[in-house]
């Protein structure tokens, strides 16, 4: 697989986790501790990214608003976005789409699971 | 899981998680011991349901299911008191904190054997059930209204009336109050300083100590490379003086002086961590002890900021816990006591850290029953420490320097009756193996204070060269309290000892020479001198030939062959590329006490 993804989650472990996940595969990898973080990552980059990864519950700036923004930006508007996140609960997972996530991956999970996710958008 | 990365990849994420599960245990902690004195704060509660949820959250990943599972219960738990589902009481933090002690063992293991090892949750994982009272899990019926157990309120009521609190428990330790409403989202403020703080943060990068330590090692080589050019430039110097280029060599060699002397100083820096790392610790221990002794201590902490060598942070831990241990134990009293005293019910331990120039100086004080100089000079009479002359001489200060001495402190007895005791000759030993020294005060009923002074760091030393015989050695600058020329007409004897009279005290003084066997020098001086090392109840004058003066030396260790040489704490490369060895200042009472 080719491409950049930006992958967001305030626990770096879990960002570790996941960049090693996905560098196996060939894909390139930008990471950022929050949803502050991930704005400036993206707009200091030369190319806009081709999937974001990211945490919903944040520090300074969560996951629902991070999507919200890039959703209202062109450059963002359809780039797929997968959340993680260890609540259970089916609510967050309907307001994710609703602010407009593509999927959804609890945590924990395991590398396999995440490859097989993130190889339906690189076809 | 394992299978999908390479090892060292699993590793470094298993790294990863040591690092970012060690900040969160820490801050776990600190925070805990905080919410229990002010229940009410919203922000804090969250910032302590997310260091359990991230736990929860990253030992997934790694498959620690042990880990994730007790988490998970801790979650439930704290979950609840942030909904005011749950009221905050001794008993809960109690349980809190012990699963917090767990985790960190269980930390521990994975850190030490790579892979989580198998413990028996089932107390803790019923003790955190229990807590939670008839309730039924908080994932079922979050918003239902339930007026669970006593200690429970109902999450709607709370909502309506934040502010108000339920009847505190019998225990005093802990104010029961109701949390108040969450506050879902900050103020644009807060989240920009926030954000300004994590930017900060961001500028900073780990560095494995090793690489430091190497670090230092070269700036140590660098430092010896400078004193020998220097010296060097000065003989040319004098011997071509005038010339052209022996101008542009002092030059030259000044200019890599004062930037050796800047890297060192940098170097150092980087090694520093602020006392807080210590400090941070003791709330939770006073506040334990506390609890269980049924006394009420508030716990001051005074200069975290103050930064010192990340080895002496590292060792100066246990002995300060003993030192704050015994105020708790033997110090504060009990709240009856202390009314009757007349004083507050709440005792006051005060722990300070300051930077005093190449020294950092530690202060544990407390306001408890002190010492009581008469106890201990009877006992210290009564071990065969002092004949009670010698104790009639000395000042009430010296005779509480007793406290320090081995024989005297390994008698249970003392404890009950000093205030303090036990253990107190290991403190003594550990500071001074970080060239520190300790030293008390104390007055009966007002409180006692301990202070500790150390060196900023351990692998560079301010010595003082002194000549004895033929021999030249290093003393640490850091042991030495003054020197006195000697009047040979003022040693006398006193039980066949060599003493002189150094204003109001009697100091016991040995010739240098006789403790190191260094041969005597062939023309010899008519004049000495008396080095003054120790503190505290442990003093001695040592005689030497001469003072040379003060130089900066790195502390190279002797090898394992030497390495034990009694006396002797290793060696330094001077100027003129001499090997010259460093007196062990604490080793030489071993020695001494054996040859007086």
């Amino acid at each position: 697989m080719k491409g950049t993804i930006l992958v967001v989650d305030d626990s770096p472990t879990v960002v570790k986790f996941v960049s090693f996940s996905l560098k196996s595969t060939g894909l390139k990898v930008v990471t950022a501790s929050d949803g502050m973080d991930a704005m400036e990552k993206i707009s200091s980059l030369d190319k806009s990214v081709d999937m974001i990864i990211t945490d919903l519950n944040m520090p300074n700036m969560d996951g629902y608003e991070l999507i919200s923004s890039l959703r209202q930006s062109e450059e963002y508007s359809d780039t797929p976005i997968i959340i993680l996140s260890s609540e259970e609960d089916a609510a967050d997972k309907a307001l994710g789409s609703e602010v407009g996530a593509n999927s959804y991956l609890t945590k924990p999970f395991v590398s396999k699971v995440l490859i097989e996710e993130v190889s339906k958008y690189f076809e | 899981m394992a299978d999908d990365f390479a090892l060292d990849e699993m590793q470094a994420i298993v790294d990863e998680f040591m690092v970012e599960a060690d900040e969160l245990m820490s801050q776990l902690d600190a925070d805990l011991v905080t919410i229990e004195k002010t229940p009410d704060d919203l922000e804090l509660l969250n910032r302590i349901f997310r260091s359990a949820h991230t736990i929860k959250g990253t030992s997934g990943f790694l498959g620690f299911t042990n880990l994730s599972s007790l988490t998970h219960h801790m979650e439930d738990v704290l979950n609840r008191l942030r909904k005011s589902e749950l009221t905050l009481s001794a008993d809960l933090m109690d349980v809190l904190l012990e699963s917090v002690d767990i985790l960190k063992e269980m930390l521990a293991d994975i850190a030490n054997e790579g892979h989580e090892v198998d413990r028996d949750l089932t107390d803790i994982l019923a003790k955190l059930e229990s807590v939670q009272g008839e309730a039924e899990p908080p994932s079922q019926d979050k918003h239902e209204d339930k007026p669970d157990s006593p200690k429970a309120v109902s999450s709607k009521t709370k909502k309506k009336i934040p502010e108000e609190t339920t009847e505190p428990l019998s225990d005093d330790n802990a104010k029961v109050t109701a949390p108040s409403q969450p506050q879902e989202k900050k103020t644009d403020e807060v989240r920009k300083k926030e954000f300004l703080e994590r930017r900060k943060a961001d500028k900073t990068i780990r560095v494995d100590v090793q690489r430091l330590d190497s670090l230092m090692d070269m700036v140590g080589e660098l430092v010896l490379g400078r004193n020998a050019l220097v010296q060097l430039e000065r003989k040319i110097g004098a011997r071509w003086e005038g010339e052209d280029e022996i101008e542009k060599l002092n030059q030259a060699s000044t200019q890599v002086s004062f930037i050796t002397t800047e890297l060192q100083m940098a170097v150092m820096q980087l090694r520093m961590l602020p006392v807080g790392n210590v400090f941070n610790k003791f709330p939770r221990v006073v506040r334990d002890l506390a609890r269980d002794q049924g006394k009420k201590i508030d716990l001051k902490l005074i200069g975290e900021d103050t930064e010192l060598d990340k080895t002496v942070i590292e060792e100066i831990g246990d002995p300060l816990v003993h030192l704050i241990r015994n105020s708790c134990d033997h110090g504060i009293e009990t709240p009856d006591v202390r009314k009757e005293l007349g004083k507050p019910e709440n005792g006051t331990i005060e722990l300070t850290a300051a930077q005093e120039g190449s020294n950092i100086v530690i202060t544990i004080s407390d306001d408890g029953r002190g010492i009581d100089v008469d106890r201990v000079a009877e006992k210290a009479i009564e071990k065969g420490l002092a004949t009670t002359d010698e104790i009639a001489a000395m000042s009430d200060r010296d005779i509480m320097r007793f406290i320090f001495n081995p024989g005297f402190s390994t008698a249970a007895v003392v404890t009950d009756v000093s205030g303090r005791g036990v253990g107190m000759d290991v403190v003594r030993t550990n500071i001074e193996k970080l060239n520190g020294t300790i030293d008390i005060e104390s007055e009966k009923n007002q409180g006692t204070k301990m202070t500790i002074k150390l060196p900023l760091t351990l692998a560079i030393i301010q010595g003082l060269l002194v000549k004895s015989g033929d021999d030249i050695f290093v003393i640490p600058l850091s042991a030495v309290s003054e020197t006195v020329k000697l009047n040979p007409d003022a040693v006398s004897f006193v039980n066949k000892k060599e003493v002189i009279r150094l204003r109001d005290t009697v100091l016991p003084v040995l010739n240098l020479r006789e403790i190191l066997f260094t041969e005597p020098s062939y023309d010899e001086q008519e004049t000495s001198y008396v080095v003054v090392v120790g503190f505290a109840e442990k003093r001695l004058g040592l005689i030497v030939d001469e003072l040379l003066g003060q130089e900066e030396v790195v502390i190279k260790s002797m090898g394992d062959y030497l390495g034990n040489t009694p006396g002797i704490a290793g060696a330094t490369i001077m100027g003129d590329g001499r090997i010259r060895l460093i007196v062990d200042v604490g080793g030489l009472f071993k020695l001494v006490s054996s040859l007086m």
